[in-house]
């Protein structure tokens, strides 16, 4: 949390604000948890269900387990779908290499502007794009290309996009830690007999060491999040979280228990790395332009 | 002999601080050019042709030139309207998340207890993926759900609003949304922005007695222009990006009340295919991004350099 100097009483005014503002904040959040533990029933009723009689399990575990074993269990009419374990491992590949893809590519990019000033003021400018550029002005012709490499519905198609459109964040964030190392330790590395490129990685970059699991964690929350590419490139192949979750969305009832299990379930890891990274988020989410 | 010479100047020339700065910038921009670059051009091609998939391949389409530019402009109002819609959601929904992010920003730079607790739940909503939110609040705002329930218990008497069905209170429900995801983000920007302020301004006004209200009008705010800007322009151009929660909320309906841009362009492009059509709505849509971003990004830029 960014400190703040002055340290004046919060007055009657102020605990009013932040007390709503933490029940608004909680109650969404309440609300998904507990419909992730409710039999069928209690998914639309009449009137809200604000706790579960009888909390089941079930919706998670039925996540978990085939289609012809779930006779046993209490939710009914789920029998179509298939398990949502791959969702999960395919949402790990694509995130996970889409993020490795951003950040390698991006530290490259950092030492570039940051050591080697190269490409003026055009070059920032066009990494900002990368990211300001609307999305679906570029997933049409993505289709069309895409089709004609066969990259439809494979994971590196998924990977190659992931990695582009979060390489601004990654850039930014990593210049800004690498601004942050004094050059004069490179010049000592360059004295003793060092390339100017094995400074880069043997003097600076084992020092933002932080820095760049931060960049790491913050690129995973986006590529994990990430709907519109992996809705618009997958066909079935690939099912991230995201796609999968409105595949519970059908004409014959929404299935709320397991879509809600699976909205916690990816959930959890993004509210941990959020935490990791909490004293760096305000840089990432502004291209590094702020600094606490 | 000659070749040679000419290899080792490419090597020199690589070895030097300019060479090497390229190599370090060459993988993004490989990548840029494959997959944003490469696809622009064919993007500007299709969107002087009337292509669909069912017509075979692109290449062998007729050119028709600007019409499908002029149809946009002057007789497709769906597209328009849902423009016009787009830039008026993000006024409005970033104005709202400003206005409460300030305030409770504001009320952090106080002294209270339990405050770093509650800093990090007030960070959670950023951490959930928009799908889920999308979702939740779908579960939240239906007729029988949880927020007409806490309403008539407010009012005192039974409501039945069908938030998602209603043209005009569909918005509200969008906004309340988007309110409870992206406020948390003005939060923490502007909260960094009142923590870096430097201390002497306001210990000198706070010398010659002045109020607190005129010493966060006229010397805080002032001095965070820069962070605030960055922080409103951040915040609009991912919010013009609104798909994911209108696509489960919504799905741009009832009828066409909801379609943003974002839904627009994924209709007509992904869906229904008109692909040609859809490139010069897309290349539209990106003209009058640019142009507001040129305008607006300045003071970002200037804070990266």
């Amino acid at each position: 949390m960014p400190k703040v100097v002055e340290e004046e009483k919060l007055e009657v005014w102020g605990y009013v604000v932040i007390t709503v503002a933490i029940i608004l904040t909680l109650f969404p959040l309440y609300w998904l948890f507990t419909t992730a533990i409710k039999p069928q029933p209690d998914w639309l009723p009449s009137s809200p269900v604000w706790w579960p009689k009888k909390p089941i399990l079930e919706n998670f575990i039925w996540l978990f387990v085939e289609a012809g074993e779930r006779a046993s269990f209490i939710i009914t009419g789920a029998q179509r779908f298939e398990p949502a374990l791959k969702s999960i491992t395919d949402s790990a590949i694509v995130a996970g290499l889409g993020t490795l893809l951003s950040v390698v590519v991006g530290i490259l990019a950092a030492f570039g502007i940051s050591r080697h000033k190269i490409g003026g003021s055009g070059l920032p400018f066009l990494f900002l794009m990368i990211r300001m550029a609307p999305p679906v002005v570029a997933i049409i012709p993505l289709i069309v290309l895409y089709s004609h490499l066969g990259l439809i519905d494979t994971y590196l198609g998924l990977i190659l996009a992931y990695g582009l459109f979060t390489a601004p964040y990654s850039i930014w964030m990593m210049k800004s830690f690498i601004d942050e190392i004094p050059r004069e330790l490179e010049e000592v590395g360059l004295v003793e007999g060092l390339t100017p490129i094995e400074t880069h990685f043997r003097v600076t970059l084992p020092l933002v060491r932080g820095g760049l699991v931060a960049t790491a964690l913050f690129l995973l929350i986006l590529n994990w999040s990430e709907f519109l590419f992996a809705l618009v490139l997958t066909h079935g192949s690939v099912v991230t979280i995201p796609v999968k979750e409105t595949t519970y969305f059908t004409l014959s009832g929404n299935q709320y228990g397991p879509q809600a299990a699976l909205g916690v379930l990816a959930a959890m890891p993004l509210f941990i790395f959020g935490f990791i990274i909490q004293k760096y988020l305000a840089r990432g989410l502004t291209f590094g332009a702020v600094k606490r | 002999m000659k070749k040679n010479s000419a290899t080792r100047k490419a090597l020199q020339f690589l070895s030097t601080s300019k060479g090497l700065a390229l190599i370090l910038v060459g993988p993004v921009l490989t990548l840029f050019l494959c997959i944003m670059f490469v696809p622009f051009l064919l993007e500007m091609y299709l969107s002087y042709t009337p292509w669909h998939p069912r017509q075979g391949d692109w290449w062998k389409t007729v050119f028709i030139g600007p019409s499908n530019y002029i149809d946009l402009i002057s007789s497709d109002s769906r597209f328009l309207l849902s423009l016009a819609r787009t830039l008026l959601f993000v006024v409005i929904a970033v104005g709202i998340e400003f206005g409460i992010g300030l305030l409770l920003a504001t009320a952090f730079t106080r002294r209270f207890t339990g405050k770093r607790i509650l800093f990090s739940i007030l960070l959670l909503p950023m951490m959930v993926m928009p799908i889920i939110v999308g979702y939740d609040f779908y579960m939240i705002f239906q007729p029988r759900g949880p927020f007409n329930s806490i309403l008539s218990m407010m009012v005192g008497q039974p409501t039945t609003i069908d938030w998602l069905i209603d043209p005009n209170l569909v918005w509200i429900a969008l906004l309340m949304t988007d309110a409870w995801h992206w406020t948390p983000f003005m939060f923490l920007i502007l909260l960094a922005g009142l923590a870096s302020l430097p201390k002497n301004p306001v210990d000198a006004a706070k010398v010659l007695g002045a109020s607190a209200w005129q010493i966060f009008k006229d010397i805080k705010l002032p001095l965070m222009k820069n962070i605030i800007v960055i922080a409103l322009v951040i915040r609009a151009m991912e919010a013009k990006n609104l798909f994911d929660e209108i696509y489960i909320m919504t799905g741009g309906g009832p009828g066409t009340a909801t379609e943003t841009i974002s839904i627009y362009t994924y209709i007509f492009g992904a869906v229904n295919f008109r692909v040609g059509y859809t490139s010069a709505a897309a290349i539209i849509i990106l003209i009058v991004t640019v142009t507001i971003i040129g305008l607006a990004i300045r003071p970002i830029l200037r804070e990266l350099r």
